[in-house]
């Protein structure tokens, strides 16, 4: 049989590579600064850009698209073209994707500093950006079917199955959950209100990381470990069932990141049992990469790439263990909103993810320089700092999320909370954040030493940019494989659409009944929609990213409604919540939640606390926001921004924009003349006016009722 | 009997059920205790979970090393028979072992690597198996046969239970039943000490340190917008004035306290010179009425309107 003679692409390989890199380093050190501000909050400067709530967005978007995102392509495109024996579809298009995501990470570290978001985690990127994600994704789509079609290799490996789910997925997930309707440029809302929006964010949210952080590191957990222990996989039987089941399984369980919220019960319910049965096929792969290492464990006590992929997988096994256990609503009852889930997604981010990225990374490098690693011994240094780094940074997280959230809970035997204040359950695990970013920064220089040994071994090297393989060329196949799945491998379309199937039905089975049947939302009628003053404070809220630390769910459970709402005892409505495009939940609360703020406190108090919040609670470690002083609110949007809310089912009337403007500064100035009644001088348009406006209607319009009733 | 046996095996999977299912028997002990005792049973449950993990992990890595000297001929003798933790494992993962492995080798080759057709580890199948069961379980539990209290039941048995031991604290416990129609200043050393840790504690962010007031009134003074009795500040302390962003502190402060803070400001405030006075908000109050009040009035809607019937009477601060 003629072989014949191509070349793999090694130079696309080597600038995913390098970005690789050099955003793993940026997005840790944005990581390190935001521990930093949580015990120190004058490490943010006092300027806007460097706020926590602005830049905590900008670290989880750079580790998890910049670093994670480029070590994918890194090691998609190299392992893609060696596992079907041929070139990329086309170069072209591996340079387009490889720049356009590259000019995307770009615009988001300079679109989500300036406040431009649109505060739905990990897809804070405004509409714009979000478009260019789609395109860029698509041309890494077609870029990847294509190679797959001009293959060589008859069959699929495992590796490519993932690579597939992962793009077809991912993409599902962006389109839907990045409908908004876009304002201006840089402004959108989202499509979707309240529950419904959280619905569809935490659908995303969680298959962000089951297809981004997880599927796409199983496809190169299947290439390179096998690669590098010289070993073949275990069970390919387990490859297939554990691939089918996790796909199938985990696109379901996104509402475990609702539970105890206004939620339906039902759909609750179905996040917590398809967590439980994701357990096995979440093992499924963690087995299948250690048991591999049979016969092999020699080397792992002297290879640094496989030391960090045992410590990956292992760190895999743990966090898919714990998260099941998070999903069970009693344990979610203590974790959620607390430190507890920050420990848990950096034991998979910071394991997973980092120490196979640098696994691979130091395995791919001296073979595409040609070349022996520089120093075995930085690298050995590197896994042992780091793997301190992991403990460092989790065992203080889970020490403060298990202390907070007891301290939340307890009351006293005279049924009264025995720490009312929640900022008393913050000062005491301050200690806890400042060994938070030791772990951090030991993390960061085991990355900074990595870095150091990568160059020097290409230094020292010659770099391949295209290396000579050879291979026949594919033919027809002559015997037929008896087995099911071994005839879906080579029929590479089928193979896409059936993924796509399986990832459909769970989010179809969700989103249906959520959107269509009523009684899933009970109207609540004296909810109405915000007033035009309202809406800018609610923009300078999401702006500010006041929701990366401010909840704005009351659970039902006593501690928190006693503690937010001690004058009516509402725990948070579904009800409430239908104007709200987008929905601010949250998901942590660094400081207290939010809900049910309304007239809690006197305008004036949230005028000098946002001007300096240790005035109205000292050792408060929320940064001030003087800014909001000197700012006016920009009311010529305001007719833009309420026919876009309009479009997307707000009911205002028609004609409403024309009088907007009136029902600002009527509203602006009851505020400036109750301000001035505690000698507070200032002018209606400034943002802070328009931010207390929004902060003094959350949470109020379930108690209208009852206000009426009394006055 | 089988609702009964069920839910036996849910909550022994899951402890923290019993929770929320058997209120009448736990309405007696404390919260805290019961959240106490569904961490330690949770934290005990991971612990074991975990340690069996890592124990059979470590098994594994024996064996296979064992295995591997095996296979490199150092020490070919095998002991007689198999050892009961390589009987447990085999049957474990039913893995064929390194030297049979030529068997199962599938004919696939990609880039290098191969494939084995090793079974699925059993007690990984029956893992998966477990864990569909249990979700269907679960799923009719909840919402079919409605054994599981939903999140608002839940709720709303948490609030039954915490009323019902509120009322047990307060029948056998007399502070507990201090209230605005009984409160008296106190006048003792410790409990102004603490009226006082309290006020600084939660009153000082609004009212300022020394009572000169800042977002809320000033407490120094002799004007008081809802009435400067004793009853009248316990009372706002406990219901709080919403419309004017005084919160309700019944929830945070126990009876004691708020009489304790209550009487610090009355006591130790009231009459001082503080650095930045707040000006005077609300009525004149005169503090010589308050014997009066204490025989005539029983509620606080009586306290309010008291100040100008009692301006005539004379008297002096009761305690």
């Amino acid at each position: 049989m003629a072989l014949e003679k191509f070349q793999y692409d090694n130079k696309i390989v080597k600038a995913f590579i390098i970005a690789t890199v050099i955003f793993g380093t940026v997005g840790m050190l944005v990581g390190l600064t935001i521990a930093i501000q949580l015990f120190h909050p004058q490490f943010n400067f006092g300027i806007p850009y460097t706020t926590f709530g602005r830049i905590r967005p900008l670290h989880t978007n750079a580790v998890i698209f910049a670093f994670v995102g480029n070590a994918i392509f890194a090691g998609v495109y190299y392992s893609l073209q060696r596992l079907l024996k041929t070139r990329m579809f086309s170069d072209l298009l591996s340079w387009i994707n490889f720049w356009g995501w590259q000019v995307i990470i770009l615009s988001a570290a300079i679109t989500l500093p300036l406040g431009f978001t649109t505060s739905k985690e990990y897809a804070e990127l405004e509409w714009p950006i979000d478009i260019a994600i789609a395109l860029i994704w698509v041309v890494f789509g077609v870029n990847m079917i294509g190679t797959i079609l001009k293959r060589r290799e008859r069959h699929l490996y495992v590796a490519i199955w993932f690579y597939i789910a992962t793009f077809v997925t991912v993409a599902v997930l962006h389109i839907v959950n990045s409908f908004e309707m876009p304002v201006s440029l840089f402004k959108s809302y989202s499509w979707y209100a309240g529950v419904q929006d959280a619905l569809v964010q935490w659908w995303y949210g969680h298959n962000a990381v089951a297809f981004f952080l997880t599927t796409p590191y199983l496809g190169l957990m299947y290439y390179y470990l096998p690669k590098a222990a010289n070993r073949p996989v275990y069970s390919y039987k387990l490859s297939i069932i554990h691939f089918w089941a996790l796909i199938f399984i985990y696109i379901w369980a996104g509402p475990h990141h609702l539970l105890y919220s206004s939620l339906p019960d039902w759909a609750q319910s179905l996040g917590v049992v398809f967590s439980i049965m994701l357990i096995a096929p979440s093992w499924g792969g963690m087995l299948n990469g250690l048991l591999t290492l049979r016969g092999a464990w020699d080397k792992v006590r002297v290879d640094p790439v496989l030391k960090f992929m045992v410590v990956a997988v292992t760190a895999y096994g743990m966090a898919t263990f714990e998260g099941p256990m998070l999903s069970l609503k009693e344990v979610n009852a203590i974790a959620h909103f607390t430190d507890w889930i920050i420990a848990h997604v950096h034991v998979g981010g910071l394991g997973w993810n980092g120490f196979l990225t640098f696994g691979i990374l130091y395995w791919m490098v001296p073979r595409m320089w040609d070349t022996k690693l520089f120093s075995t011994k930085l690298a050995n240094f590197h896994f042992w700092i780091g793997t301190l780094g992991i403990i460092f940074y989790a065992l203080p997280m889970y020490f403060s999320g298990f202390t907070q959230s007891l301290m939340w809970k307890q009351f006293s035997d005279q049924g009264v909370l025995l720490y009312p204040n929640f900022l008393e359950t913050v000062t005491q695990i301050i200690p806890m954040y400042m060994l938070r970013a030791i772990g951090g920064l030991l993390y960061f220089t085991g990355t900074v030493v990595m870095t150091y040994n990568l160059v020097k071994t290409a230094q020292q090297g010659k770099f391949i940019a295209n290396e000579d393989a050879e291979a026949p060329a594919l033919e027809k196949e002559t015997t037929k494989d008896g087995y099911w799945h071994r005839v879906l491998e080579a029929k590479p379309i089928l193979f896409t659409v059936l993924t796509l199937i399986a990832i459909l039905i769970g989010g179809i089975i969700e989103f249906v009944p959520t959107f269509l049947i009523k009684s899933n939302i009970p109207t609540i009628e004296s909810v109405k929609p915000y007033t035009p003053l309202e809406i800018h404070g609610r923009d300078i809220y999401i702006r500010e990213g006041c929701n990366t630390c401010h909840s704005q769910m009351v659970r039902p459970f006593r501690n928190e409604v006693v503690r937010y709402d001690p004058n009516d005892m509402e725990y948070s409505k579904a009800g409430e919540f239908v104007y709200d495009h987008p929905f601010l939940w949250g998901s942590k609360r660094t400081g207290p939640d939010l809900h049910r703020v309304g007239k809690k406190y006197p305008d004036s108090w949230h005028y000098f606390h946002m001007m300096d919040p240790t005035t109205m609670s000292p050792n408060s470690i929320m940064p001030p926001y003087p800014w909001l002083y000197d700012h006016y609110i920009d009311v010529e949007s305001t007719s833009a921004k309420i026919r876009a809310l309009r479009t997307v089912g707000v009911p205002y009337e028609e004609g409403y924009e024309e009088v907007a403007l009136d029902d600002i500064y009527q509203q602006a100035d009851g505020i400036v003349a109750s301000l001035s009644l505690d000698g507070i001088e200032v002018h209606p348009e400034t943002e802070i006016v328009a931010l207390i406006a929004y902060l003094q209607r959350l949470g109020t319009d379930i108690k209208v009722d009852k206000n009426v009733a009394e006055e | 009997m089988l609702k009964k046996l069920i839910f036996t095996l849910l909550s022994s999977i899951i402890p923290t059920f019993l929770f929320a299912q058997t209120a009448p028997q736990a309405a007696q002990s404390s919260n805290l205790e019961m959240l106490l005792y569904v961490i330690v049973g949770l934290v005990l449950l991971i612990s074991v979970l975990v340690l069996l993990v890592a124990i059979y992990t470590l098994y594994v890595v024996r064996a296979i090393l064992k295995q591997e000297q095996t296979v490199s001929g150092e020490s070919k003798v095998e002991e007689p028979g198999e050892t009961i933790w390589m009987k447990v494992s085999k049957s474990l993962t039913r893995a064929k072992p390194i030297e049979e492995e030529e068997d199962i080798l599938l004919d696939h080759n990609y880039d290098g690597i191969k494939e084995l057709d090793n079974h699925l580890p059993p007690w990984w199948k029956w893992l998966f198996y477990i864990t569909i069961v249990w979700s269907l379980i679960y799923l009719l539990a909840f919402h079919v046969f409605d054994w599981m209290p939903l999140s608002s039941e839940e709720y709303n048995i948490s609030i039954a239970r915490a009323e019902a031991a509120m009322e047990a604290q307060k029948a056998s416990s007399p502070s507990a039943a201090i209230d605005e129609n009984n409160v008296t200043v106190a006048t003792e050393e410790a409990a102004l000490a603490q009226g006082e840790t309290i006020f600084i504690r939660q009153c000082a962010v609004c009212h300022q340190q020394d009572g000169g007031g800042n977002v809320g009134p000033n407490l120094t003074d002799d004007y008081w917008i809802h009435g400067g009795s004793i009853k009248d500040i316990f009372s706002i302390i406990k219901y709080g004035v919403p419309q004017k962003g005084m919160i309700s502190w019944e929830s945070q402060l126990n009876p004691t306290e708020m009489r304790d803070v209550a009487s610090y400001i009355k006591v130790k405030l009231v009459g001082t010179e503080p650095a930045n006075p707040k000006e005077p908000q609300g009525e004149l109050y005169d503090p010589s009425t308050e014997e009066e009040e204490n025989i005539e009035s029983d509620t606080t809607e009586a306290a309010t309107d008291i100040v100008a019937q009692i301006l005539k009477h004379g008297g002096s601060l009761s305690n």
